[in-house]
């Protein structure tokens, strides 16, 4: 059924469909909303779960990871410094091996405060061996909720599927909300085959000496590593029920493309307008959505991205000290494969600073040219 | 291995008990009252068993090491009790009035089967019936070997019978267990003295003789006056009392002279027979041989006790009077602690009598055995087992010892029967028995026992014992028997409180058939097993080369 | 009971673990398993428990066992909680056995959310009284005057233990209740009290350390029992944060004889110790009240309301 919704409402709905056992909940803006309607699908009847309303980010991982453990379908929603707080806790859910799938809102780090939109927060926590998301619409939000609870419980990793904080999380846009009946056909019940169980007890997590840690983070990469080819069949799958898909990299005209555009979340829609403008005034520009980080796409990226074509990459995050996460992630994988495309890095959009077409014209014009080298950050609308 | 760390297996392959050099080991040490028992009755043993109401069990117990509980409960001076660890709680169990309980109980309920013995193993005699023959034969025919007792008098029991009045021993309990031993079909012989009635070669035809014939000579004072007619041997007027004579002692005066059980006897039943009684003691009060007890009850009755006086001389007066001279002593103590009697300058004084008892020990008559025996002193010579000089004569009872009492007579007649044993069986060496390890108080864990009063005993009131021989002491009634054996310790004697079991923080600590046994692979040698056994009956032993 | 019922409760866990000889926490653990029995989950974090557990892939538990971060314990168990009633499992106990530090600690903050939230299951803090897991660094159940390797000589510690008993009776959940291995009845009777009870359930266990505390392995039970008979350790209970019993009453013995048998309190002066027996009279008498006004106010209701 279709319905006018903003994105936290769409990735609540996804949620409720996905029938979670247990939910918990701490606010944090601008996720806030998610949480609360989790609470009203539960006291309406509408969801049935325990729901558990801890009393913090970290205690809230701790809980569905210890739900997860006794063989519960889990999720929460956060943001920002909440998802900072439950650091460790995202390593541990990982070693755990736990299926849990939660949604973050992304929003910028503090100090100072900020409740706008940044992807450092999500991007920051790239190296604790979560599945990562990136949602260019509300729609696509939910869609992704659906097909992470599927994929992570087939890998036995944990998820997470961002949303632009403001830009999804509070405007509207038409979602078409699928039927649950639909939804338990795509998605059964969870069960997993370890779990808390005083039917045949074992303890889990114990202290593991150098003699077995390595391979077991081994065997956690391997898996990672099979949920690129999950993941096709998967929406296939959702493609046939629901007659939507999402591949982990999507490519916009970048076959003939002299300037690449490569971007994730609500930029990418901004980008496709700026693409189709800049067509009509005969640049060879072409785009390539990153929807999936987690597992980085390596295989897909240099399949859509042709030999030639400079790549300039819009980061709407800023590792200090280093620069854009994705340009260097995306230069790391292009080097390896012996690559020669230019590769441009772009910071835009921090704090929630929009990204407009006119900057997008300009860093594409500013490549063109040759006003900055590949090697330098193009501090793309900042005020410097 | 799987995906995530997840558990496989358990923890057993790591033997933690490689972490120790100590194990823990339950071991039965001694209890002081046990070690301080002559017969060597396992008191904490059948305590227990009474505790939990196993009575035929207690028994048992009782029997296998004492053919007489009923008697002894009656009338051994029980050392165990000064023993007793309880004291340094509340104070010592009174384990005489248990054995009492236990005894009288034995006797009623259990019946006596006759045992089938041996004869191709030896027969073996046994001369005198008192305790020290009595065990000796008891012990012997348990181990299936043919006993024949030969007894001297009319009546069997030695001094139980001639020596212990009936207010203190009733002769139907001296019947009663003279029965009850007699029955397992040991041969007796009264009116049967050996030397005289049967010829000591008759005698030695046995594979081993045990002799006990006593000790019933009164000591001589050796002071003037002596041989007076009123002045004779309390022992010759007990067994005279004992043995039904009546007599009457009304308006008379008499004087005992003595300081042990001897001499409250006859004065207890001279009292009896109308007398007013005064004991004249060489020692202090606390110094009597004999027991407070008996002290206590024989001045209730009216018996006078006159502590620290020396005898000097016998005066006659008249047929009916004699003069006894007196002079006082006191108490020194020396550089080593031991107590010394003085003569107290110019305190020489006079008591008249109508009648005195010297009661100042008895001797054996040795003239009457094998003259080969080698003696020592007023005694046979003979080692802890009554070995003597022939391999084939045993002594024991008063006859060998120079502490002459019911419970080292007992026991000497038990540890000759191992000694006949072993001869009989050629083997070089008698068994050992008890650990020499002895429980201190201090061994004890005392946080698990709670303070509770000794229990007291029935007596008779003292004006009603003056008036005839009824016996004084009722015993314990059955409740009060049951909270004073709750007292018992158990010292040394692991009675399975379960405590070692409770507190081991590595689970090396468990039951099987009812004992409890240590898995020394997994025990890290903590201890807290040891320290929590209330009463001593495990210690730590250091690990021996690759125990683990 | 079914024979591995039985096998379970002769053997709650595995020999072959790894506590040091003489630990209190194992004979509290194996009482406490003895009276909650075998469908039992537990959650333990970081702490002592943890290493006693054994290293992967062997375990000394014979119960599922979830290994949680330090400071989740209360957090993780309710979630375990909230899976079981998901699932339809109510006839399972959750447990979160937790040590000192990540109860009055780090992880002091879920535990009185969790508490606040009347969770059902019972967390049990096995009180050795110091970070011993990490080599004997002080925690705020550390006493005072007690030496640790942050609060060395010198510099011992001056502040008194956190009461975490009366903080847990104040956030009214229907069961606290202090134990002590050394009186093993009263232990295991408030176990199976606390098991039948749902809601939040919040057990106190002094667990005596060896290695902490400074003292031969052998007397940790003595030591147990000293606590209690001091009066440092009150053995009672709490009913709905109103209702407070005292299950044992000691005659009393003087501080000294406890403190003075650990090598971490030989340094107290006399006037160290006479502060001590000072606080602790202080605090009996206070707990002798508190019971009092409790009963009284009991029966007050009792006669009064129904």
């Amino acid at each position: 059924m279709k319905k006018v919704i903003t994105g936290n409402q769409a990735a609540a709905h996804a949620a409720r469909l996905a029938k979670p056992n247990v939910v918990a909940v701490y606010p944090i803006t601008p996720q806030t909303s998610v949480s609360e309607m989790m609470a009203d699908f539960v006291a309406k009847g509408l969801l049935k779960a325990q729901l558990i309303r801890v009393e913090s980010e970290h205690s809230v991982m701790a809980a569905l990871i210890g739900a997860a453990q006794t063989g519960a379908r889990t999720f929460t929603a956060t943001s920002s410094h909440g998802l900072a707080l439950m650091h460790e806790l995202l390593h541990w859910a990982t070693g755990a091996r736990l299926s849990i799938v939660m949604v973050n809102i992304n929003r910028a780090m503090g100090t100072p405060w900020t409740i706008w939109c940044d992807h450092l927060d999500s991007l920051s926590q790239r190296d604790t061996g979560w599945m990562q998301f990136y949602c260019e619409s509300s729609q696509e939000a939910l869609d992704t909720v659906l097909q992470a609870y599927k994929l992570a419980e087939q890998v036995n990793l944990p998820a997470m599927v961002n949303l632009d904080g403001f830009y999804l999380s509070h405007t509207v846009e038409p979602v078409d909300i699928p039927e649950q009946e639909l939804v338990d056909a795509f998605l059964p019940a969870r069960n997993p085959s370890y779990k808390l169980d005083v039917d045949d007890p074992h303890s889990f997590g114990a202290l593991t000496s150098p003699e077995h840690y390595y391979e077991l983070r081994y065997k956690a990469q391997k898996e990672m590593e099979q949920a690129k080819n999950l993941l096709k069949q998967i929406n296939s799958d959702y493609s046939q029920i629901f007659g939507r898909s999402y591949p982990a990299v999507e490519k916009v005209q970048t076959e003939d493309a002299e300037t690449i555009l490569l971007t994730i979340a609500t930029t990418v829609g901004t980008c496709r307008w700026t693409v189709k403008k800049l067509r009509k005034q005969g640049y060879k520009v072409g785009l390539v959505k990153l929807k999936m980080f987690r597992p980085f796409p390596a295989e897909d990226l240099l399949e859509a991205i042709p030999e030639g074509p400079r790549i300039v990459v819009l980061d709407r995050n800023l590792s200090i000290g280093m620069g854009g996460i994705i340009q260097q992630e995306l230069k790391s994988v292009f080097h390896s494969a012996g690559r020669r495309n230019q590769i441009f890095s772009a910071i835009a959009g921090l704090g929630g600073r929009d990204i407009t077409p006119v900057q997008i014209e300009q860093v594409v014009n500013q490549s063109l040219h040759d006003m900055y080298t590949a090697d330098q950050i193009n501090w793309l609308g900042g005020k410097i | 291995m799987p995906e995530v760390a997840r558990s496989e297996s358990g923890s057993e392959w790591n033997r933690t008990g490689s972490w120790s050099t100590v194990i823990p080991i339950h071991q039965n040490k001694t209890a002081p009252c046990q070690r301080d028992c002559p017969v060597g009755v396992d008191i904490p043993v059948y305590l227990d068993l009474i505790k939990h109401k196993k009575y035929q069990k207690a028994y048992k117990i009782v029997k296998e090491t004492n053919p007489i509980p009923a008697i002894t409960g009656r009338v051994c001076y029980h050392p165990c009790e000064d023993g007793c660890n309880r004291k340094v709680l509340d104070q010592p169990l009174a384990i005489h009035s248990l054995e009492r309980f236990i005894g009288d109980w034995g006797l009623e309920n259990t019946p006596v089967k006759k045992i089938k013995t041996e004869p191709q193993k030896g027969k073996i005699a046994i001369v005198g019936s008192g305790p020290a023959g009595l065990s000796c034969a008891y012990h012997m025919i348990r181990k299936g070997y043919p006993v024949t007792i030969f007894e001297k008098e009319s009546q069997a029991g030695g001094m139980l019978r001639m020596g212990i009045p009936e207010y203190r021993l009733p002769e139907k309990i001296l019947d009663k267990e003279l029965k009850s031993i007699l029955d397992l079909g040991i041969e007796l012989k009264l009116n049967c003295q050996v030397g005289k009635d049967v010829a000591w070669e008759e005698i030695k035809k046995y594979a081993a003789v045990f002799l006990a014939t006593g000790a019933y000579r009164s000591r001589k004072m050796n002071v003037p006056g002596e041989n007076l007619e009123q002045v004779k041997p309390a022992l010759e007027f007990l067994i005279n009392v004992n043995l039904g004579e009546k007599f009457d002692f009304t308006g008379q005066k008499v004087l005992v002279l003595g300081r042990g059980n001897t001499a409250i006897d006859a004065a207890r039943a001279a009292l009896r027979c109308g007398a007013e009684v005064s004991i004249l003691s060489r020692s202090g009060m606390e110094e009597m041989i004999a027991t407070q007890e008996e002290i206590s009850l024989a001045t209730e009755e009216g018996v006078q006790i006159v502590e620290l006086v020396d005898i000097e001389a016998f005066e006659w007066i008249d047929a009916e009077q004699v003069r006894v001279n007196c002079v006082r002593l006191q108490r020194e103590v020396n550089k080593s602690g031991q107590i010394k009697y003085a003569v107290v300058k110019d305190s020489e004084f006079s008591l008249t009598g109508n009648l005195v008892l010297v009661a100042k020990g008895q001797d054996s008559d040795l003239q009457s055995l094998p003259q080969e025996l080698e003696k020592s002193a007023s005694l046979v010579k003979a080692d802890r087992f009554g070995r003597t000089s022939d391999e084939k004569f045993y002594a024991g009872g008063d006859l060998a010892l120079a502490t002459k009492t019911v419970a080292y007579a007992l026991g000497s007649g038990r540890k000759a029967a191992l000694a006949i044993e072993a001869y009989l069986n050629k083997m070089n060496s008698v068994a050992r028995e008890e650990s020499i390890l002895v429980t201190r108080e201090t061994d004890l864990n005392l946080a698990y026992f709670v303070k509770a009063p000794r229990e007291k005993e029935i007596h008779l009131d003292s004006q009603t014992r003056r008036l005839g021989f009824k016996e004084v002491n009722a015993g314990m009634e059955s409740e009060a028997i049951l909270r004073e054996v709750a007292r018992c310790f158990s010292c040394a004697t692991c009675n399975s409180c379960d405590n070692c079991y409770i507190f081991c923080p590595d689970l090396a600590v468990y039951k099987e058939n009812h004992q409890y046994k240590i898995r020394t692979e997994y025990c890290k040698g903590c201890g807290i097993c040891v320290q929590e056994c209330p009463r001593d009956a495990i210690e730590l032993v250091a690990k021996v080369g690759e125990e683990v | 009971m079914n024979p591995s019922e039985l096998e379970f409760l002769e053997a709650p866990f595995h020999q072959g673990h790894l506590a040091c000889a003489g630990c209190g926490e194992r004979i509290g653990h194996k009482l406490a398993l003895q009276a909650l029995g075998s469908k039992t989950i537990l959650v333990i974090p970081a702490c002592c428990s943890t290493v006693i557990d054994g290293i992967f892939p062997h375990t000394a538990s014979k119960l599922p066992l979830m290994h949680t971060a330090f400071e989740t314990t209360a957090a993780a168990a309710s979630g375990v909680r909230a899976a079981l009633v998901s699932s339809g499992k109510s006839d399972v106990t959750v447990v979160g056995w937790a040590g000192d530090g990540g109860t009055f600690d780090i992880g002091f903050q879920a535990l009185s959310a969790a508490a606040e939230r009347n969770e059902d299951f019972i967390y049990v803090c096995y009180d050795n009284e110091a970070y011993m897991n990490t080599g004997i660094q002080r925690s705020s159940a550390t006493p005072y005057g007690a030496w640790t390797t942050t609060t060395p000589l010198g510099q011992t510690k001056d502040l008194p233990k956190k009461n975490i008993v009366e903080i847990l009776a104040a956030h009214r959940i229907p069961y606290v209740a202090t134990v002590n291995p050394a009186y093993p009845q009263d232990l295991m009777a408030k176990f199976r009290k606390a098991k039948r009870i749902s809601g939040f359930r919040f057990i106190h266990l002094l667990a005596a350390c060896p290695t902490g505390w400074k003292f031969d392995s052998d007397l940790t039970i003595k030591l147990g029992r000293l606590a209690v008979e001091t009066k440092i350790f009150p053995l009672y209970e709490v009913e709905d944060g109103e209702i407070y019993r005292i299950t044992y009453r000691p005659k009393g013995v003087p501080v000294q004889e406890y403190l003075l048998e650990q090598g971490r309190f030989k340094h107290l002066r006399p006037e160290d110790i006479g502060y001590i027996q000072e606080f602790v009279d202080k605090s009996w008498h206070e707990l002798l009240l508190k019971e009092k006004y409790s009963h009284e106010q009991e029966v007050a209701e009792r006669s009064g309301g129904k």
